[in-house]
């Protein structure tokens, strides 16, 4: 049996050993970490800069938390019209996702990089379930097309630089486009540091989004005293409606 | 040109264009002013186009419906087009119908492809509306002599009009001139409620040739009396989506309601300038050219075959 505990004891150590420098040898800082939107947020650019071993890939990915989506399926009925069938729920699917890299993702996933699947939006088939009572076919295929319409997923390559190479490591500056259509919410950066189409480490650091100013007290309003908000928002555009109304009956009079 | 002034609207989650928006707000508000519709059978799916979602883009379009049909309502009463005792009638029916019509639409869900029905009913209402007003105006203005001049006595009562006359409750009504049973406007107001709450508009383009053709008032009081009734039925729908749904965002209305309640009034001045069947025609025009999109949108494939729930 002590020989038994023996082998363990030396495997997990091997393991501790091999995989200990993989944990060190990538890091990463974001900035802004907190991103914030007033009332002329139009999208922002997030910055995640470090380090990763010089005979790696690092490719940086933005994450929305996972939620259920509840949408409707269309179909043909009667072979003829295209309407909305029946009910289907994505469970899983990250709010957003957007996957940034040095370079082309489809040229390392070719050079024995089978396992970046996982990294990729087409990754998101594994992760991401289904429950539906329809018979739509590829339901997730239309749902990842259906979020790269909205700008909400998206792969790019070219948005990671290398800026120099020192002690065998390298560092990188991503430049990541957060697109305008943003819930607030906690988001992660995460870095993948690949080597040899294998992921060897990975970092993640945590992003909060915000209203702040106008929109912030706006949605609190809506959300916390909604019945006063709509009378609010109905006596706003009766008075607005009156004042424009006013000024052109008092500039037809003259 | 990349035109930098955008805004954050909160309750959409997404930023867009100010200028685009105002613009969107005067075209549809010009529109409004012309022909006395709300503008929410073009302004939705514009708004929708533009990565607003669908329930926020008919909710907000309510919200600036309020500001415009409110703009629109004042000129028009100011040029003495609004018949305020038939606008009345009209609303109590509408009321009625709206809640009957919140009913039929929720059994119809129950039973399953309500979806269907709605963008069923939506496409008939449009081609029936928009044909037969297209095809009436046409024959009018190829002949105005004999239009202006009718033989009295001559012309042979339709049986519309024969039971019009007997029913019981008539009264006058002076703004629009003509001489009708309480019951008319009241059923009809119920029946366009009942089609407005199926199809989730404000109903404006089937109120106006309800208006025109089945009460006989002239265009231009039509106008201004649709917009008198549009304003309190998008009150209501205003307050109720934001109290039930959060789904109103007030300064995307906001935006609209600048550009509309501007275009309004001038819609209302170049509507004066228009005779009462060019004004019909074109309003045909515009119901048909909705219904030919909305028919290519039921017949062509979409791009992704999933939708968001609550978007016609």
């Amino acid at each position: 049996m002590k020989i038994v505990y023996s082998i363990l004891f030396a495997a997990f150590c091997l393991f501790a050993v091999s995989t200990a420098p993989a944990q060190g040898v990538a890091r990463m800082a974001v900035e802004p970490q907190t991103i914030s939107i007033g009332a002329l947020y139009n999208g922002t650019t997030l910055t995640a800069t470090g380090s990763v071993p010089a005979d790696s890939e690092a490719i940086v990915r933005f994450i929305g938390t996972s939620c259920d989506l509840h949408m409707k399926e269309r179909g043909k009925v009667g072979g003829i019209m295209w309407m909305n069938l029946d009910s289907i729920t994505f469970k899983g699917a990250p709010s957003v996702c957007l996957v940034s890299s040095a370079v082309d993702l489809n040229r390392l996933e070719e050079n024995g990089g089978a396992s970046l699947k996982v990294l990729r939006l087409s990754g998101l088939k594994r992760s991401v379930q289904v429950e539906t009572n329809g018979g739509l076919q590829n339901a997730v295929d239309e749902f990842l097309k259906l979020k790269q319409n909205e700008g909400l997923y998206r792969e790019m390559f070219g948005n990671i630089s290398y800026e120099s190479a020192s002690e065998a490591q390298k560092t990188f500056r991503a430049e990541v486009p957060i697109p305008s259509r943003l819930s607030p919410g906690s988001y992660m950066v995460e870095l993948d540091v690949v080597r040899n189409g294998k992921i060897i480490s990975t970092v993640e650091r945590p992003v909060t989004v915000n209203l702040v100013g106008f929109p912030a007290l706006l949605a609190g309003l809506a959300f916390g005293h909604s019945a006063l908000y709509g009378i609010l928002a109905t006596v706003i555009a009766l008075l607005a409606g009156l004042g424009i109304g006013l000024v052109f009956q008092s500039r037809g009079s003259h | 040109m990349n035109i930098p002034l955008h805004l954050y609207l909160p309750i959409a989650g997404n930023s867009v264009n100010m200028l685009l928006i105002l613009g969107l707000g005067g075209a549809v508000g010009l529109l409004s002013g012309i022909f006395g519709v709300g503008g929410g059978f073009l302004m939705t799916p514009l708004l929708i186009m533009f990565g607003i979602p669908p329930t926020v883009a008919a909710a907000s379009d309510s919200n600036q419906i309020v500001g415009a049909s409110t703009s629109g309502t004042l000129a028009h009463f100011r040029l003495g087009n609004v018949d305020f005792k038939m606008g009345m009638l009209l609303l109590a029916g509408g009321i009625v119908g709206g809640t009957a019509g919140v009913q039929v639409i929720k059994v119809l869900r129950q039973l399953g492809n309500a979806d269907f029905l709605i963008n069923l009913t939506y496409v008939l209402m449009l081609g029936i509306i928009g044909g037969y007003m297209f095809v009436e105006s046409l024959q009018s203005m190829r002949k105005p002599a004999q239009r202006s001049a009718p033989a009295p006595g001559l012309k042979k009562e339709s049986l519309y009009g024969r039971i019009a006359k007997i029913l019981p409750w008539q009264m006058e009504f002076e703004r629009s001139g003509v001489r009708l049973s309480l019951l008319m406007p009241l059923v009809l107001g119920t029946l366009v409620g009942i089609l407005a709450a199926i199809m989730g508009v404000g109903g404006g383009f089937i109120m106006v040739p309800v208006m025109v053709y089945l009460l006989r008032m002239p265009m231009h009081v039509v106008v201004g009396t649709s917009l008198f009734q549009i304003l309190f039925t998008c009150i209501n729908v205003t307050i109720m989506q934001a109290w039930r749904n959060h789904t109103v965002d007030f300064v995307l209305a906001l935006l609209l309601l600048i550009g509309s309640s501007i275009g309004a009034q001038v819609g209302a001045k170049l509507g004066k300038k228009l005779r009462g069947d060019q004004l019909k025609i074109l309003l045909a025009s515009l119901v048909l050219v909705v219904m030919v999109k909305m028919l290519y949108e039921l017949l062509a494939r979409p791009e992704v075959l999933l939708a968001y729930v609550g978007g016609h």
